[in-house]
Order: C-alpha cells, then sequence, then structure tokens
C-alpha cells in the first residue's frame, strides 16, 4: 500500500529534479554572497577570508543625508507603478475581449506591445522632444486646451507622474498577454448559460470573465509587490536630471550614482539584501494572509 | 433580446475601438520615429529634424549595416540561444509546474518545494558570486552561459501551476481509472488543454532571451560571441564623453560614425522586427478557451 | 489538431536541444584543452629568465615567455578583417622582437566610464580572477593597491624604461607618475597624456559674430554681449526668436562641451580642484566666492532667456542637435569638438563658420584654463597598467611600453613603424595600436601634430613631416583647403594651421596658461565615504541657483552644508597629505 502510494508520487519528484538541480547550482550556489553584506569585502581574501563587520554597510547607507528621501521617492514611485501595472492591463485585456473583428484585436495586441522592445535609452531621447514644454506634441495639445505647458521631465511635481505614465505606455501591451490568456480560462458553458439568464455583457464579464482571471491577478499582484523598492533603474537613469533628484532619485540610481556598485562590494550587497527581505516580507505575508483567510494557496 | 443591448453596446463599442486605435498610435509612434530616422540624412538626424517622415530619404544607414558582418553574426548568435534557451527552459519549467500545481494533500512537500522555487526570485548572492559559479560550472563564453543558469523560470512556473491548478479534476481522475500514469496526463491532458498559457510563457521564455544583453557582456569572452542584444548595446551606447579629451585623431576622425544615429536606428529597427514576427504566430493558441468548455462536456 | 501541431514543435525543440548539448560539449572540450596548454607554457619558461642582470630596454626573452592581459576596445574602434586581439601585428611583434607571448584572456567593446569595459573589469577584480598586465582606471587601480594585488614597479621602470619612455612619463613634472606612485613605491604605470588636453575653449560661428557685426570675444563682457546678441538679434535671419545664446546640458560643467567649465574659469572659479589660498593652505575651488559670481551671472543669462529652459533635461547629444540645426552658436568645449558635433553642423549648413577662442576673463587677470594631471584617471582603458602581484616578469610590461613608444613615436631611434598604427592606404579607417598591450603615448603627441602641420604650411619646413602622424594631418588639410572635401573637415579645424582647435591649446602652452589640481594623491577616506554625496548636493544647488529655483544666496548655505557634511574634513586630509608631500 505505501510503496504503491511512493511509485505514484515517485515521477512527481523525479519531474522536479532537473529544476532543482538548476536551482541549486546557479540560485543557492552564489547565495553564500550574501555574506559580503556584512562584510568588508576584499577581493583577494574572498567571501569566507574577508573581515566581517557587522551591520556597518546598512548603517552607512542608511546616514548618507538622502537616503530618507530618496527611499521616499522609490516606494512612492514603485506602488503607483504597480497598482497601474495591474489595472490597465486588466483593462485591456477585458476590452480587447469585447473586440469581434480578429484583425483588429491582433493588431491592436501587436502593436501596443511594440514599445516595450525599445530600449530607455532610445525611449528616453524620443520622450525630451515629445514632452518638450515648447516643442512638444503633449504639450502642444495642453497649450490648444489653453493650459499652461508642463516641464514633464524637469519639473519635481510633475517627475514622478511621467516616470509612471510613460513606464505605463511602455509596459502595457506586454503585461496584457497573461491576462489575455487569463481571459480563455473561463467556461465558454457559463456564457452560454448567462446568456439564456439574459445577462448582458457588463454583467458577464463582472461574474464570469473576471472571477476566472482572479488567480492569475492574485498571484500577479502578490509577486509584484516583492518589487515595492524597485522603481526602475533603467528609466529613472535615462530620464531624471539634477533639477528633479528631490522627487525622482530612486534607491537604485543613488546607489548607482555615488558610486557604490563600483567597488563598494559590501555596501552594495546590503542595499540588495534590504530590498529583498522587504520583498520577501510582502510576499510571505500576503501568502499567508490568503492561505489563512480563504484558504487559498497563491502559488 | 438583441435590440435591447444595442444602443448601449454600439456607444461601447465606438468608445472601445477609438480607445484602442488612439492606444495603437501612442505605441506606434516611437517605432515610426525609429524607422524614420534610419531611412533619413545623417546630419539631418543629427540635428533632430526627423520626425515620423525620413528626411532626404536614403538607404545608406541599412547599406552601411549590410556591409558588415557584426550583425548577423550577433543575430545569429541571438537566434541559436533562442532556440536552445526557450527549449530548455520550457522542459524544465512545465515539469516543474506540473508537480507543484498538486494539492499538498495530493503530493507531500510541494508547498516546500514551491518556496524553494520562490525564495530564489526573492534572494541572490549579487553580481561576483553569481559570476564565480558560473565560471566554475565551466560554461564561461558558451551559449550555454546565457541558456543554463537562468533556464528555470520561476515566474513562469508560479503562472503554469496556476492555470494547471484550473484544469478540471475529474479529468486527471478518469485517467488513473484508466491506468494512466503521471508523464502521460502531463502530456496527454494537461499540455494539451493549457495551449493559451503556454504559448505566454513561451513568448515570455522567448522575449526574455531576446531582449536581455547584460549576460552576454559579462559572460561571453569577445565581442564575436555577443547576441544582437549585447552588440546592440554597445552600439547604442549614450556617448560619455568625459575621457575624449585625450582621444586619438584617427580615432577622433571616427566618432561621427558611432554617434551616426541613422545607424543606429537601421540597427534597432532591424533587430526588433524578428521579435515581433514570434507573437502574432503565437496569437492563435490564444483562443483555446473552446477546446476546454468541449473536453468538459 | 492543434493539440498535435504543439507536441510537434515540443519534440523538434527537444531534438534541436539534443544536437545542441552534443555540439556543444564538444566545443568545450576544444577550449578546455587549449587551456591546459596555456597553463604548462607558463610554467617551464619563467623560473630562471629573470635571473640575468640584462636591462635592454627592448631585450628577447628567450625561451620566450607567456604572459596575459584583457583588452577594453571603444566603439570606436574598427578593425580590418582577419585582425583580432589574439592575433594582429602586436601580438606578432611581441613574440618575434621581445619573446613574449601574449594572451588575451578576453576582450570587450566599451570604454566609456561605467561602461561594458569597467563592470567586467570589476567584475574580474572582485572574483580575482585577474592577467599578469592589468589596464585600469584611477578608482580600480586604488582597490588592486588597497588589496596588495599591484607588483612594485619601482626598479623595473628605473632598469627598464627607455630613454623614450622616460622623457614621456617625465613630462608635466612627471605628475603622472606620482599619481601612481603609493608610500614611495610605483604601483601602477600611467598611461601618459598631454595635460593641457583638458583646457576648455569657445567655440563661437564666426559667420554669425560677422553678419550681426559683433566683435571677437576679448573679456567676459563681450561673452555676455555675444550671448545677448545671438539671442535676440535673430542671428540665423528667420524672423523668428529661436535662439540661444550659450548651450549647456544637463551635466552642466562636465562633459567636454556644452559645459560651464571655461566659463566659470573666466571668473576664476574652478568647480573642483584643491588650489592654493593666499595663506598657503589647499581649499576647495568648488565653495570660493568666486564662483558666487559667476552662478550669479549665469543666472541672469538664465532669465533673460539665453539658456535653453529646457537644457535641465538634455544631454549633449541632444545639445548638439541644436548646434547642428543652427539654433546655438556659441559653447564652452573642448579641442576635440572639431571632431564632434562639428563636421554635423559643416555637413548640415556649410555656410557655418566655427572658429575656436581661448578663454576670456571678466577682469584684468588672465583666465587661466584648468587642465589635467598628465594622465586620465576615469579611463579604464587608458588610465594605467598594473601588473599582477606574484606574477613573474613585471619588467616585461616596461619593455612593452617601450615597445609601444619605439614603434609609435621612434622617428629618431628608426624603430617607427606606421603599420603598427594602421594600415596603409587606410581608407575605412581601421586602427591597430589598439591592439598594444601596453600604452605609451607620447603626451606631446597632438600638439607636435599642430606644429608640424603649421610649420609645414607657412614655412613649407618639410622636415617638420617627419613625424608622420603630422604629415598624415598636413594631407588631409591640404585635401579640404583644396578640394573642399567634407570628410576632411573635422581634422582641418583641428589641427589647421591657424584659428584651429589646436592652435588654441598651442597658445596656452606658449603663454604658460593652466593650473591643476594641487592634490593628486587617491582619495582619503572621507572622499571615499563622502565626496559622491557632496558632488551631488553641488550638482543641485549649482543647477537650481542657475534656473533661477532658488536664489544666488543659496550659494553660502551650500558651502556651509558642503562643509558640515564632511568637506570640513576632506580639506584636512588634503592638507595633511599636502604637508607630507614636502
Amino acid at each position: 500500500m505505501l510503496s504503491q502510494r511512493w511509485l505514484r508520487l515517485m515521477p512527481l519528484h523525479l519531474m522536479l529534479l532537473p529544476a532543482l538541480a538548476l536551482l541549486l547550482i546557479y540560485s543557492y550556489g552564489p547565495i553564500t554572497g550574501i555574506l559580503i553584506a556584512f562584510q568588508n569585502f576584499m577581493p583577494s581574501k574572498g567571501i569566507f577570508g574577508s573581515p566581517f563587520i557587522g551591520l556597518d554597510n546598512f548603517k552607512y547607507v542608511w546616514d548618507l543625508p538622502d537616503t530618507r528621501q530618496v527611499l521616499t521617492n522609490t516606494v512612492v514611485i514603485a506602488f503607483f507603478k504597480i497598482i497601474l501595472n495591474l489595472a490597465v492591463p486588466i483593462l485591456l485585456a477585458l476590452l480587447l475581449n469585447e473586440v469581434r473583428i480578429k484583425l483588429f484585436k491582433r493588431s491592436v495586441q501587436t502593436i501596443v506591445y511594440l514599445p516595450y522592445f525599445l530600449s530607455w535609452v532610445l525611449l528616453g531621447g524620443i520622450l525630451i522632444d515629445i514632452l518638450s514644454p515648447s516643442q512638444g506634441i503633449v504639450n502642444d495639445i495642453i497649450k490648444s486646451f489653453g493650459f499652461k505647458p508642463l516641464f514633464f521631465l524637469g519639473d519635481p511635481n510633475w517627475f514622478r507622474f511621467t516616470i509612471v505614465a510613460t513606464d505605463l505606455w511602455k509596459e502595457v501591451g506586454f503585461n496584457t498577454i497573461v491576462f489575455l490568456a487569463a481571459v480563455t480560462n473561463a467556461n465558454p458553458s457559463l456564457y452560454e448559460a448567462a446568456v439564456i439568464d439574459g445577462a448582458n455583457r457588463w454583467k458577464q464579464t463582472l461574474n464570469i470573465t473576471l472571477p476566472s482571471m482572479l488567480p492569475v491577478i492574485i498571484l500577479l499582484a502578490t509577486l509584484s509587490l516583492g518589487n515595492v523598492l524597485n522603481a526602475g533603474f533603467d528609466q529613472i537613469f535615462n530620464l531624471y536630471s539634477p533639477q528633479v533628484y528631490s522627487t525622482g532619485d530612486i534607491l537604485d540610481t543613488f546607489v548607482y550614482r555615488i558610486g557604490l556598485i563600483d567597488t563598494q562590494y559590501g555596501v552594495a550587497t546590503a542595499v540588495g539584501l534590504f530590498k529583498s527581505i522587504i520583498s520577501c516580507l510582502f510576499i510571505s505575508v500576503s501568502y499567508f494572509l490568503a492561505y489563512r483567510l480563504a484558504n487559498y494557496r497563491i502559488f | 433580446m438583441a435590440g435591447q443591448t444595442s444602443f448601449s453596446r454600439i456607444v461601447f463599442n465606438i468608445f472601445n475601438y477609438g480607445f484602442l486605435a488612439l492606444l495603437s498610435l501612442m505605441a506606434l509612434f516611437p517605432f515610426l520615429n525609429v524607422l524614420a530616422v534610419s531611412l533619413s540624412n545623417k546630419s539631418a538626424a543629427a540635428a533632430g529634424l526627423v520626425k515620423l517622415w525620413p528626411v532626404e530619404f536614403t538607404f545608406a544607414s541599412y547599406r552601411f549595416v549590410f556591409l558588415r558582418d557584426e550583425f548577423f553574426t550577433a543575430l545569429g548568435i541571438s537566434l541559436e540561444r533562442v532556440l536552445l534557451g526557450a527549449a530548455l527552459s520550457m522542459l524544465v519549467t512545465v515539469l516543474a509546474a506540473y508537480p507543484l500545481s498538486k494539492e499538498e494533500k495530493a503530493f507531500p512537500g510541494r508547498t516546500l518545494y514551491a518556496w524553494i522555487f520562490v525564495f530564489t526570485i526573492l534572494f541572490n548572492g549579487g553580481l561576483i558570486p553569481w559570476y564565480m559559479t558560473i565560471k566554475m560550472t565551466g560554461i564561461l563564453d558558451s551559449l550555454w552561459a546565457l541558456v543554463l543558469p537562468g533556464a528555470v523560470q520561476v515566474f513562469n512556473c508560479l503562472l503554469l501551476l496556476n492555470f494547471f491548478r484550473g484544469l478540471p479534476k475529474a479529468l486527471e481522475e478518469a485517467a488513473f481509472v484508466d491506468g494512466a500514469n503521471h508523464w502521460t496526463i502531463l502530456w496527454r491532458i494537461f499540455i494539451p488543454l493549457s495551449t493559451p498559457v503556454l504559448a505566454t510563457v513561451t513568448l515570455f521564455t522567448v522575449v526574455g532571451h531576446w531582449n536581455s544583453w547584460f549576460d552576454g557582456i559579462i559572460l561571453m569572452n569577445s565581442p564575436n560571441h555577443y547576441p544582437l542584444q549585447s552588440y546592440l548595446q554597445t552600439v547604442v551606447v549614450k556617448m560619455n564623453t568625459s575621457t575624449f579629451a585625450n582621444i586619438d585623431p584617427v580615432q577622433a576622425r571616427l566618432l561621427s560614425e558611432i554617434s551616426d544615429r541613422t545607424v543606429k536606428a537601421a540597427q534597432i529597427f532591424m533587430a526588433t522586427i524578428p521579435i515581433l514576427l514570434v507573437y502574432p504566430f503565437l496569437q492563435k493558441y490564444f483562443m483555446a478557451g473552446i477546446v476546454l468548455g468541449s473536453v468538459k462536456e | 489538431m492543434k493539440v498535435k501541431r504543439l507536441q510537434r514543435i515540443m519534440l523538434i525543440a527537444l531534438m534541436l536541444m539534443l544536437v545542441w548539448i552534443t555540439a556543444c560539449s564538444k566545443a568545450e572540450e576544444n577550449t578546455q584543452s587549449t587551456q591546459t596548454i596555456e597553463s604548462s607554457a607558463t610554467d617551464s619558461p619563467s623560473t630562471q629568465a629573470a635571473s640575468e642582470e640584462n636591462t635592454n630596454p627592448l631585450g628577447k626573452y628567450d625561451p620566450p615567455i607567456t604572459l596575459s592581459t584583457v583588452k577594453i576596445f571603444s566603439a570606436v574602434d574598427k578593425f580590418a578583417p582577419g585582425e583580432t586581439p589574439e592575433k594582429n601585428i602586436w601580438t606578432d611583434g611581441y613574440l618575434k622582437d621581445l619573446g613574449i607571448d601574449m594572451k588575451i584572456n578576453w576582450s570587450v567593446v566599451g570604454d566609456e566610464p561605467g561602461g561594458a569595459g569597467e563592470q567586467k573589469l570589476n567584475i574580474a577584480i572582485a572574483s580575482n580572477d585577474l592577467p599578469d598586465i592589468i589596464p585600469v582606471n584611477a578608482k580600480q587601480m586604488k582597490q588592486l593597491v588597497d588589496n596588495g594585488m599591484a607588483e612594485d614597479l619601482t626598479d623595473a621602470i628605473a632598469k627598464y624604461a627607455s630613454p623614450l619612455l622616460k622623457k614621456f612619463l617625465a613630462a608635466n613634472d612627471g605628475l603622472a607618475l606620482k599619481t601612481g606612485t603609493f608610500n614611495g613605491k610605483v604601483l601602477a604605470l600611467p598611461v601618459p597624456t598631454a595635460s593641457i588636453d583638458t583646457a576648455a575653449m569657445i567655440w563661437i560661428r564666426k559667420d554669425w559674430l560677422d553678419k550681426l557685426q559683433l566683435p571677437e570675444p576679448k573679456t567676459m563682457s563681450d561673452i555676455l554681449k555675444i550671448s545677448d546678441a545671438f539671442t535676440n538679434q535673430d542671428p540665423d535671419g528667420n524672423k523668428e526668436k529661436d535662439s540661444f545664446g550659450i548651450s549647456l546640458s544637463k551635466d552642466l560643467y562636465t562633459g567636454g562641451l556644452h559645459e560651464l567649465t571655461g566659463f566659470l574659469e573666466g571668473y576664476h572659479a574652478y568647480r573642483n580642484l584643491w588650489l592654493k589660498d593666499t595663506n598657503g593652505r589647499l581649499v576647495y575651488s568648488g565653495i570660493q566666492p568666486e564662483m558666487k559670481t559667476a552662478l550669479a551671472k549665469l543666472q541672469e543669462m538664465f532669465k533673460a532667456g539665453q539658456i535653453d529652459p529646457e537644457f535641465g533635461v538634455k544631454d549633449n547629444g541632444k545639445v548638439n542637435e541644436s548646434v547642428i540645426s543652427g539654433k546655438i552658436g556659441m559653447f564652452y568645449g573642448s579641442h576635440w569638438n572639431a571632431f564632434w558635433p562639428l563636421p554635423d553642423s559643416f555637413k548640415q549648413d556649410p555656410k557655418a563658420v566655427w572658429k575656436p577662442y581661448p578663454i576670456v576673463s571678466a577682469d584684468d587677470k588672465p583666465a587661466i584654463p584648468s587642465i589635467g594631471l598628465g594622465v586620465n584617471p576615469e579611463s579604464v582603458n587608458m588610465g594605467y597598467a598594473v601588473f599582477k602581484k606574484g606574477s613573474k616578469h613585471p619588467e616585461a610590461m616596461i619593455k612593452l611600453a617601450n615597445y609601444y613608444a619605439d614603434k609609435e613615436y621612434g622617428w629618431e631611434t628608426g624603430g617607427y613603424n606606421e603599420e603598427f598604427h594602421q594600415p596603409n592606404p587606410n581608407p575605412d579607417g581601421y586602427g591597430r595600436w589598439r591592439f598594444a598591450a601596453v600604452y605609451a603615448p607620447d603626451p606631446d603627441q597632438n600638439i607636435n601634430i599642430y606644429r608640424g602641420v603649421k610649420a609645414a604650411v607657412e614655412n613649407n619646413d618639410q622636415n617638420a613631416l617627419k613625424n608622420l602622424q603630422a604629415k598624415g594631418n598636413y594631407d588631409i588639410y591640404q585635401k579640404f583647403i583644396k578640394d573642399h572635401d567634407q570628410g576632411s573637415y573635422g581634422n582641418a579645424i583641428w589641427a589647421g594651421p591657424k584659428d584651429t582647435a589646436l592652435s588654441i591649446l598651442d597658445y596656452y602652452m606658449n603663454n604658460k596658461l593652466g593650473i591643476s589640481d594641487m592634490f593628486f594623491g587617491s582619495k582619503t577616506d572621507t572622499m571615499v565615504k563622502k565626496q559622491s554625496t557632496l558632488d551631488k548636493l553641488q550638482l543641485e544647488t549649482f543647477t537650481k541657483i542657475l534656473m533661477g529655483a532658488v536664489p544666488v544666496d543659496a550659494f553660502d548655505q551650500f558651502v556651509s552644508d558642503w562643509k558640515k557634511l564632511g568637506g570640513d574634513k576632506m580639506t584636512q586630509e588634503v592638507n595633511d597629505w599636502y604637508a607630507a608631500q614636502k
């Protein structure tokens, strides 16, 4: 009896084996590197020979005069990115689901994911043009409504908004894909039943499509919570400037610019570890809450 | 019934199609700009005069790219990487997602396994230990270095297991009664019923491999071994002029060549086309909800 | 049916994988076998060779020794087909003439600060995976020195450096070598460069000056007048007020063009130098009152619309657009602007006449440009060469430097061979000198080119063209004068005899104009910890003052903040260092 059960489970362990082996080597192998966060790392001595200095690396970053401002910027920008990068793609997937003309649907799908493939270096140059207060097309539109032009990239009050909006513009198409797959999750027979009951499209969307997408939405929401300290290095690095440091400088750009990445490995690793711990906290809490309250395992 | 909904439906449709069209226009803009720049006169592009239409139309930049091997060598490496990388990654990811999709009761230990997986996306040892590990496994400067270390895509795995969980349990149980084992169930039932999410995950994997450039630069020991995006990274750099003061005159003459936006744009455009073709190809697998319904009855 | 197709695709993918696994594992075997050959080659001959006291600067090792290095190229570099970092005229020459078998551990494209080369090298240093000869920037040099990973080169240089290399290293009071010296030991060989090359100059559209009947600038008030006129008197003649007086990028005072360095120097203000005050102490120039005066002027100009209000988000490349499209006719820059962006401006508008001027002063004291230390501390490729501690034959690195100096500049010794610099003829702009493992350029290279061209053009002095670099530029200049060849424009306004970029540097040199940082030690402890924060504070404050976001008096607050946040401590450390130098 026992051995029969074991025989039945054996393939499941076997299926996990390749992935586990790869993770063991390439993810858990380097994990000892976390120790560097507590060291004054010296290349000549390596991870196991460098002297330990406790929490000094963390303290050093914390004591820098700009750290608190930078953390605030990071969390604010990341928070709005997380919300919008979930909500808008879901909306877009639902809207696309309503499109009956196949060619149109496919074209829109393909086109909106175009910007995802252009780098921020390139988009940075284009955005400076588009958003320019004097010549940019966006401000031309704003001016035509009789408003004063906005310096989206140079005004500290608008910079965060610009970052979140342009990020959405670049990523929305790509983020929609997974929800388009989730839409297909709904059982067609439910729609048929709903039509017979006289439910309109809106009711169907609300009562059938959305609930069937829910597991994926919850999964993505949980995982994206882990990004609460990732506000997007590449984007901000290519778009910011001294005049918007006060609202636009984030943890990653800050650490990069003050040169910690280059040689102060201890400090750089400490920052990374801090981010990991925060992510882990958010994800674990949501995982266990979902499990306790709804008896649902997110993953 | 149809007449009852039609008016609000029409209003909605007008709004919906209009909105989507507008969105597409916005998304298309930077791409058209790149195309226009690539077909323009070099100094007009440098003067920032090119918007959506080429200025002094010319194919010069494309001729320049086609006359040099670098682009196509790198493109070849990228294609190899995507093929090998996506195949490998899909294989291990699908295999891992299946057991993880079981209930804890049916497969004791799956939750522990799941956390072992998730832990790796939360914590990492940093660049240096990562590099040293890859070096130690002896795959530095080979295609494997770009493919093996990231083969287990934990995010994709979680996505897959979530979809797998949504499949009707009755099918699985019936198959067991018929004497099928886990391998057949995965191959015959789960995979065929999950085409939309498999297409999604394939797309993610392919795009991930296509887009990554940093590993190429760090793990390859010669620019001739760079995949396309790593190569582009060396071409489309921001000009950092702080060390130019001591530039050699022979090199200085070439400055205008690397700052040439038309050539950069041409390469960006050409590098984006292949990956754009992947999506429409995969799109047909997104319609598979119907299959699921028919199986259920 | 779809299901079947998907399955088939997956099967095909699997098969492809299998093919790959076999193919690639074979490739791996190959690389492994070459590695074993390499390591055995390093072991055998090195044991005795050093014992002989043969100090010939170009002495040959017999049997040959093996050394390793890494190569960091620039995106600019182009090589002829078939010439690779591993096999080229230099590696062949090393083996044939010096008995050195040069192995290239890896090569990478991207030598800009923070670029691919620097990153890859940082990883190599951190994982202690270093070649024998390590090209580094100042930051990495310090790291290697701090970790005891750099070999002492003092003896090797004293014994083996050729007269030519010694001459190069002695230029500029030997400052370059001092920056590579720690506690009396030379731990890094600097790549000598011309300190004058970083001096600022003013580029102005002479055609605009003439059109508006403005005098050439002699003082800062002329500059302010020109800036005003270029803004308000429609220099491009399109009846629109769409031009700016002077250019500026978001980097404000770095980058070598569209920046303020030369402007500030007109007010005797320097961005970041340690200079002697009246009491003989070293003080930080960025917080001196002259800076406030200059910033106040800039704020006025900004408010008067003479500076692009959007400059704060634009980098150099973006500002170049305004130069090329004829919206800006005056900018502070460097000699190499002759190559970037001015040729594009000339192409876009052949009527544009760009003329460089020396920086001018706001009062009766001359304006003195800041100049370098004779080494490029930020360049990872052309900064320093370090020899790995514990590797055999540190003197071989000096020999390689001698070899470079001889092949590139040995017109007197007869060692010169143009084939080592570039192919001849060279219509595609291929380079070869970048393949060299160790560089030792002549710091006077550029100025010698200029003086050679000038002597040849003005006095028809054919002897001056013995310097083949001068001859090369002379030929290009002639081509531009005779045929108005567009492609030669850059060289012509760079090295031509009159009113060219190098003529300005020559003027500075002849008049002994130039001031360099009096602190040239490696970063002090406080600098390591605090300087980047202070730099950020300075850049942010200056930008805000300039744009009028804060009043000019915010400068005083900046000064006291700067002192509080570590500046005072830094000043003390720098003065301690200075006292120890005497």
